[in-house]
């Protein structure tokens, strides 16, 4: 297996089966509700909708720095504010996840190796140290959702102190 | 998975789990052992969980088995907790110092505390490793928040922009 398809299957794997730790941010989201993912449990965390936005940004970012884009970003970028919370815009930032997940995986697997210790553009760190940022990214906010959802679904448990 | 590959998770893992401990410094007692309700309890829970499946790995990698669960109790403050994982680190530097990328493609196979063996490349055992303690990085971030605290980031895009952070070791 090449570099690039290891790299790769390292982000289609963070984002879809968990890589090993065994919860998959894509499958913890997608089983929210669309009231429980617009949600603030947790009164200063993001929304799990929210989260689900910032994925969106970061794996198209990334996509996009390989093409020489630098993706300066506006915080409103980082983080966008969802739609309106019915389950029909709930799907479509799902879908619309989805679909840029799976654009950004085509891409990488379709990269020059030396693509790999290019830096990013305007950016201090390589090509190669963004990609591994991507599946860590993924399972990071993978273990905050499973803990919104379980908090969402408690009546007891605290909210903010 | 190669050597530069696990070098590059391990600095960002080692990074991060600094960033964590200094975010749980300002808890006091009952709310670092307070039971919030996660699979592993209380802040002090998640942190030992991580550290223990650091630990672990690292004894399967040496082709140990154990099947000691740590117990949080174990560890009364924020600063045992911090002292264990230092020399944990520090072993697993050298573990790392001493790898070769053939090595990594090698195969272990180890029992779990549950005596059921596996096998797997060292590689992967070591990519899953950090891909653990991320997880539930993530949830100590969420966590400190229930608490009312606001934690330090501990993503990788942090990384991006402060990898050499020094000030938060313990």
């Amino acid at each position: 297996m090449s570099e690039i398809d290891r790299i790769a299957d390292q982000i289609a794997s963070g984002y879809r089966d968990g890589a090993w730790p065994g919860v998959s941010v894509r499958d913890v989201l997608r089983s929210l509700s669309a009231s429980e993912a617009a949600a603030h449990p947790v009164a200063s965390c993001h929304s799990a909708w929210e989260i689900a936005l910032h994925i969106s940004f970061w794996h198209d970012a990334v996509r996009r720095r390989l093409g020489g884009d630098p993706v300066d970003y506006r915080d409103d970028e980082d983080w966008p504010a969802p739609a309106e919370p019915t389950a029909a815009n709930w799907r479509a930032a799902l879908d619309r996840m989805d679909t840029v997940h799976q654009t950004l995986v085509d891409t990488v697997r379709a990269l020059d190796p030396e693509a790999l210790e290019r830096h990013s553009p305007g950016k201090s760190f390589t090509v190669y140290f963004m990609l591994h940022g991507v599946p860590q990214h993924d399972l990071y906010h993978g273990g905050q959702v499973v803990l919104l959802k379980k908090v969402s679904r408690s009546t007891s448990l605290p909210r903010s102190c | 998975m190669n050597i530069k590959d696990i070098s590059t998770l391990y600095a960002y893992n080692r990074w991060a789990n600094r960033r964590a401990l200094g975010s749980v410094r300002p808890l006091d007692y009952n709310e670092f052992t307070r039971d919030l309700g996660t699979s592993h309890g209380s802040v002090r829970g998640t942190l030992v969980h991580t550290m223990w499946a650091e630990w672990v790995w690292l004894r399967r990698w040496h082709g140990e088995s154990p099947k000691r669960i740590f117990d949080e109790g174990d560890f009364a403050d924020l600063a045992a907790v911090a002292a264990y994982w230092r020399g944990l680190e520090d072993e697993r530097q050298g573990f790392i110092a001493r790898l070769t990328d053939e090595r990594l493609d090698e195969s272990i196979t180890y029992e779990n505390v549950k005596s059921e063996r596996w096998t797997y490349t060292l590689g992967h055992m070591m990519q899953h490793v950090v891909n653990h303690s991320t997880y539930h990085r993530g949830q100590i971030v969420t966590l400190l928040r229930q608490l009312g605290h606001v934690p330090r980031k501990t993503d990788f895009l942090e990384f991006f922009d402060d990898p050499d952070e020094s000030e938060t070791s313990l």
